[in-house]
């Protein structure tokens, strides 16, 4: 019975479900990094990808092809972060307020969306949802394991690592990432060193809203063809946490997110087993709590100084 | 007046923030090639002026002349590319980046429109640290260098962009005497090979090392334009700090009690580790007014924190107070003891600008003193109070359920003296009580001082106003540089001998 | 006369222009989200006319609907003094579902498996959840008191952990043992005798809506009238004054956590002993978050509380009712609702400052010109 679940854990089938689990995190958290880095206070993370998880769907719906929808999801990112950003930096609204409201709306939003545009509720199963299909690739036949892992996915698994390492480029090869990074560590000196700081927040807040709705769009487009209610599920505060956890840098982040997907399948392969899903759930999360608990560790200076930076 | 020889003029700049006047019509010139100083106390508006000149500010009224054309910019950046660098007072430095990535930040050398170009802008950088003798590590991350090694870095950015004009901001005062020394050296260099130094200090010997010319500021004001050979350092602190009006306080001799406050070998670092408080040793006594006079910045601001417990003492220093050692207590415990408390930034500690007056006023007096019930507040005596603070020392509000923030800058200060002086408690710490109030109220703020250590309790005075401290003072300790001189009794010094002990320039007499 | 002078005092507070701004923040909210709200409703080819009667009567209609308005009060009262607590001393605590999950898990748990004599056993559940819910609130205020750590990560992954956590019990633990064959994972029924009476039969508004408006209550006299509530106050509005001011700031902290999570706690055990009888997985919804937004539209004040809480209880009930009466979803209300809580938070206060400010330094220019047309050719012929 152990060596079954330890074998189940490592098996490629594991490694597989793993693999598509992640890619919404990867790309979302992707662009989260951006919005890490230059310290926008914004957590809406769930908001916009449910939002694009909708759009995603419709866009294929409308056109019959799933790139549209993905557009469409990008778009709709677009403008729920540029509202965003006219609130919280020209408003002068409190981040917080904004990002729970946004994240609370998300769900009445979409789902008075699908009554509307679908009349139904629950959920929309349609074949006119076009999803994307599974690319196959010939050289990887013969290794059955990879094969398993790495064939017949659709465009947006490999996509994501694509995502990711230009992430990474453009944050720490250019100038444009120097100068963003550093307006979130010092908004003085970069402000100082004439960078118009309002200006490189609202790039990243872009950029992140634009890819918090193409990984909405991942669910509905991945093959199931469908939108239901509150269909990320909480994924889009995985991407937050992800974020947070891996600093902001692109590659450890994606490597979070992956950790987070490989739980995610988990929870599907080993409730065959009989071991608790709820347990394996909260690994995520628990191990977030480690995370933070043995940095602080780290830094722990003897005393505590409340009005001190936090983490 | 010839102006082609001028490679800087900054023309009649003023700049208002709200009602204060940080400059007031300030006219600079400044020659290629030499080291020119820019002195006057903190407050004085140097750093102002300085960062009209870096577009940090734009100037209300006033213009700048650079090479002989007038030039506007449109921000920070504009301005360093005409060549204006500034290393300011607090590092501008990014501290999870590396030394490179600070150097370039905002001028990066690029490689196909797109990326940046690492080996160019190293080679560049080495360049430039061969030609003025600068040995700094690039790969390491700046938090993981010492400070002196810092401004070496922000030296190095500043010369990266292409400045001629190179702005040093109180460059010294985060450095220890090596360090000043080298820096010294760095800065003839860099006159030498053409560039055009600004030098924003307080204290004199500096100026009289290195300066050229030397523009004194007072009050937002130039009050000089002289050569370090044309003066001497008591000529220098009196255009420093001169005052027109002199207030005399009205005293009479008192008996002088047994020690309230005894302080043995306190040693203060701050948040970057840096010793700013240097084995200070002193006593308060009954009765007593005790005034510390000094330059802002030379540890007067740890002495205090660290006699109202809001910084800690380094090992092996001792405050007792009333007989009992305080060293590790609470702030809470020091005012259940008596201890109380006027800092300096009003809004930012001394007041909550959100709460009401009342609010305000019993802060501090609800531990101290306390009310007869220990959970509730008891409006009436909360009424009475405040009644009485704001009757006392006359602060003008509408009535006392006025939020604090909407009250003038002077009555805020008057309220907050006057509920630490109605406290009646045993030690008084006063930083700059008089800042920003009329005449008529800094008499009646001195004549509460005298009248509250003549009943038989005792007052720290930190005053950047130097006369403020003479006057009042039975005894006069003068902080430099995080260590305390004595500055005799009253009136047994003058304020021009008070004055140079400030600026460093009569260490001889140290007591 | 220390009446007159309070008396004087509120007169004027209530015509200075900082209440102006707040009241005029009010109106516009309200109004952008009439605008709003009509259009999204004719969008859906309704009458807003007819959708807005339908709210209002589906909220005050008769004694049931206004029973499940106070209902559905209770919890935003409880989850928004909770918030009201952390923010008013600068606490971000983001936690409090989870802090209701654990809460409503203990008393369901309580409720169900300890046997107590009727009055006794209500309040042994009510107070286990508090203490549920303040454990779970240490955890995130010992890793910022001590670690640094920032308190709306933390406090938000104990949100997940919390309903995981709970579900656990449920599905594997409490439902084996019971014997009880369901198809939804909750618990069995709690004793009739751990449940809070009902207070207008027919509907499940219960004695809780009483504790609701008492912790407003309490927490308006914690702040107005003690002086820990004052220590709490200055904490949240200006820390290093605090500091000075001599108010323990370690200390402070950890109570604002414990409160904050203790009423967290106790909005999930009033939600089982008055609401659900049993701990359902899922219940919540979005309660915790909501009690958080509450406290921003009521500026933090509990009197204003217990008002907004009617009001967005009302709009849960008048959705539902606007719901069978039209073809209109029940979840346009909830849009909206969030939109007025997005519309109050814009710092109004700030813009007309802003404005002023510029108005002011714009005239100053003008005048400043205008001397220096007067004087300017003696000061150069001055130099």
């Amino acid at each position: 019975m152990f060596w079954d679940v330890i074998g189940t854990c490592l098996s490629p089938v594991a490694a597989a479900a793993a693999l598509r689990l992640s890619c919404p995190l990867i790309i979302g958290s992707t662009g989260g990094c951006f919005n890490e880095k230059t310290s926008t206070g914004n957590l809406a993370y769930e908001c916009f990808m449910l939002t694009g998880a909708f759009f995603g769907a419709y866009g294929s719906y409308l056109t019959g092809s799933p790139l549209m929808g993905s557009l469409l999801a990008i778009v709709s990112g677009l403008v729920l972060a540029a509202i965003y950003g006219v609130l919280v930096y020209h408003l002068n609204c409190n981040a917080i307020i904004v990002s729970v409201a946004y994240n609370s709306a998300a769900w009445a939003l979409t789902t008075l969306l699908l009554v509307v545009v679908w009349n139904t509720r629950g959920q929309f199963n349609d074949p006119s949802i076009v999803s994307y299909s599974n690319l196959e690739w010939a050289f990887l036949k013969p290794f059955p394991a990879l094969d398993m892992i790495f064939n017949y996915n659709i465009l947006m698994v490999y996509f994501a690592f694509a995502f990711t390492f230009i992430g990474y480029i453009v944050m720490y090869k250019t100038p444009f990432g120097l100068r963003l990074r550093g307006v979130g560590i010092n908004p003085d000196a970069a402000q100082a060193a004439g960078i118009n700081v309002r200006k490189y927040r609202w790039i990243c807040l872009i950029i992140m809203g634009a890819s918090m709705g193409l990984a909405g769009s991942y669910m509905p487009l991945c093959g199931m063809s469908l939108f239901s209610e509150n269909m990320t599920r909480g994924r889009g505060f995985l991407c937050l946490t992800s974020t947070l956890v891996g600093k902001g840098h692109p590659i450890r982040t994606m490597f979070v997110a992956l950790l987070f997907g490989y739980a995610n399948a988990m929870t599907l392969v080993l409730s065959t087993y009989g071991i608790p899903t709820q347990i394996i759930g909260m690994l995520p999360y628990v191990m977030v709590l480690i995370v933070l608990l043995s940095v602080g560790i780290k830094n722990y200076k003897g005393g505590a100084d409340i009005s001190g930076d936090t983490l | 007046m010839n102006g082609d020889e001028y490679i800087l003029e900054m023309r009649n700049i003023t700049k208002t923030f709200g009602d204060l006047v940080a400059n007031d019509g300030v006219t600079l010139r400044v020659k290629k090639g030499s080291v020119h100083a820019l002195v006057g106390e903190n407050g004085a508006g140097k750093s102002t002026l300085m960062n009209v000149l870096a577009c940090l500010y734009k100037q209300d009224y006033g213009d700048i002349v650079l090479n002989g054309r007038h030039v506007h910019f449109r921000n920070s950046r504009d301005a360093a590319r005409s060549g204006i660098g500034m290393v300011h007072q607090e590092f501008m430095l990014f501290k999870d980046l590396t030394v490179l990535e600070n150097i370039m930040y905002g001028f990066e050398e690029k490689t196909a429109w797109i990326f940046i170009n690492k080996r160019k802008t190293k080679r560049k950088i080495k360049e430039i640290c061969e030609k003025y003798h600068f040995n700094i590590p690039l790969e390491a991350k700046v938090n993981d260098l010492p400070v002196s090694m810092l401004q070496q870095v922000e030296i190095v950015k500043v010369l990266y962009k292409g400045a001629d004009i190179i702005v040093l901001d109180e460059p010294t005062s985060v450095l220890t005497p090596q360090g000043v020394e080298g820096l010294f050296d760095a800065i003839r260099f860099l006159a030498r090979s053409g560039k055009t130094i600004i030098f924003i200090t307080h204290k004199l010997k500096e100026v009289f090392a290195v300066a050229d010319t030397i523009t004194v500021l007072r009050d937002g004001r130039v009050t000089g334009n002289v050569r370090p050979e044309d003066v001497n350092e008591n000529e220098l602190a009196r255009l420093m700090v001169g005052r027109e009006v002199m207030l005399q306080a009205d005293r009479s001799a008192r008996e002088l009690g047994g020690v309230f406050l005894r302080a043995e070998d306190v040693s203060v670092r701050d948040k970057d580790g840096v010793l700013r408080l240097k084995h200070a040793n002193f006593d308060i006594r009954e009765g007593e007014i005790v005034g510390i006079a000094g330059v802002a910045g030379s540890g007067q601001q740890q002495l205090v924190e660290a006699i109202f417990g809001l910084s800690g003492v380094e090992e092996g220093g001792k405050i007792t107070f009333l007989g009992q050692d305080i060293t590790r207590a609470e702030p809470r415990e020091r005012r259940r003891m008596g201890m109380g408390y006027v800092p300096q930034d009003r809004l930012g500690v001394g007041a909550n600008a959100l709460g009401t007056v009342w609010e305000n006023s019993i802060m501090g007096y609800h531990i101290s003193h306390g009310f007869k019930s220990k959970v509730f507040l008891r409006h009436k005596e909360i009424d009475e109070f405040t009644g009485r603070v704001v009757s006392q020392f006359n602060v003008k509000t509408p009535n006392i359920y006025e939020k604090l923030g909407n009250l003038s800058g002077g009555n805020i200060q008057k309220l907050i003296v006057g509920r630490e002086s109605i406290q009646d408690n045993r030690l008084l710490i006063v930083e700059d009580p008089t800042r920003g109030i009329d005449v008529g109220a800094v008499e009646f703020v001195w004549a509460k001082m005298l009248e509250i250590a003549s009943s038989g309790r005792a007052i720290l005075l930190v005053s950047h106003e130097l006369n403020e401290v003479m006057q009042l003072s039975d005894r006069i300790l003068v902080v430099y540089n995080g260590e305390i001189f004595d500055g005799g009794r009253y009136q047994e010094k003058n304020d021009r001998e008070i004055g140079l002990l400030m600026l460093g320039g009569g260490e001889s007499d140290a007591g | 006369m220390p009446d007159n002078r309070a008396l004087d005092g509120t007169i004027r507070k209530f015509f200075s222009p900082d209440v102006g701004i707040g009241i005029a923040r009010y109106i516009l909210s309200f109004a952008g989200v009439l605008i709003l709200g009509s259009i999204l409703i004719m969008a859906q080819g309704e009458d807003p006319i007819r959708a807005a009667r339908l709210i209002v009567y589906g909220a005050l209609g008769n004694l049931v609907a206004i029973g499940n308005s106070l209902r559905w009060a209770m919890p935003c009262m409880l989850t928004g003094a909770a918030s009201i607590i952390a923010m008013k001393s600068g606490v971000i605590n983001l936690g409090i579902e989870g802090q209701m999950y654990v809460g409503a898990f203990t008393a369901a748990v309580l409720g169900w498996a300890v046997r107590l004599p009727p009055g006794v056993h209500v309040v042994v559940c009510i107070a286990g959840a508090g203490i549920a819910g303040v454990a779970w609130a240490i955890v995130p205020a010992l890793m910022r008191l001590f670690l640094s750590v920032n308190e709306y990560v933390t406090t938000m992954m104990m949100n997940f952990i919390a309903t995981l956590f709970c579900d656990y019990f449920v599905v594997w633990m409490i439902i084996p043992s019971s014997g009880i064959t369901t198809t939804t994972a909750a618990t069995p029924p709690i004793a009739s005798g751990a449940r809070l009476s009902t207070l207008i039969k027919g509907t499940s508004c219960s004695t809780g809506l009483i504790i609701g408006i008492a912790v407003c209550l309490l927490v308006c006299i914690l702040y107005k009238y003690t002086i820990k509530g004052y220590e709490l106050k200055q904490v949240g509005e200006n820390l290093k004054f605090a500091k000075t001011g001599g108010v323990n700031v370690k200390k402070t902290f950890i109570i604002i956590f414990v409160l904050s999570g203790f009423l967290g706690g106790l909005s999930g055990g009033v939600e089982v002993t008055g609401g659900y009888y049993r701990y359902v997985s899922g219940f919540s919804y979005t309660m915790g978050w909501e009690g958080i937004m509450i406290a921003n539209i009521c500026n933090n004040n509990p009197i204003g509380l217990i008002f907004a809480s009617i009001v967005w209880g009302g709009l849960k009930t008048g959705a539902m009712s606007m719901e069978r009466g039209t073809t209109l979803n029940r979840l346009t209300v909830n849009l909206l609702q969030m939109f007025f809580v997005i519309l109050v938070s814009i710092n109004y206060e700030g813009i007309f400052r802003y404005f002023a400010d510029r108005m002011k330094k714009r005239r100053q220019a003008r005048r400043f010109l205008e001397g220096e047309n007067r004087g300017g050719k003696s000061a150069c012929s001055g130099m």
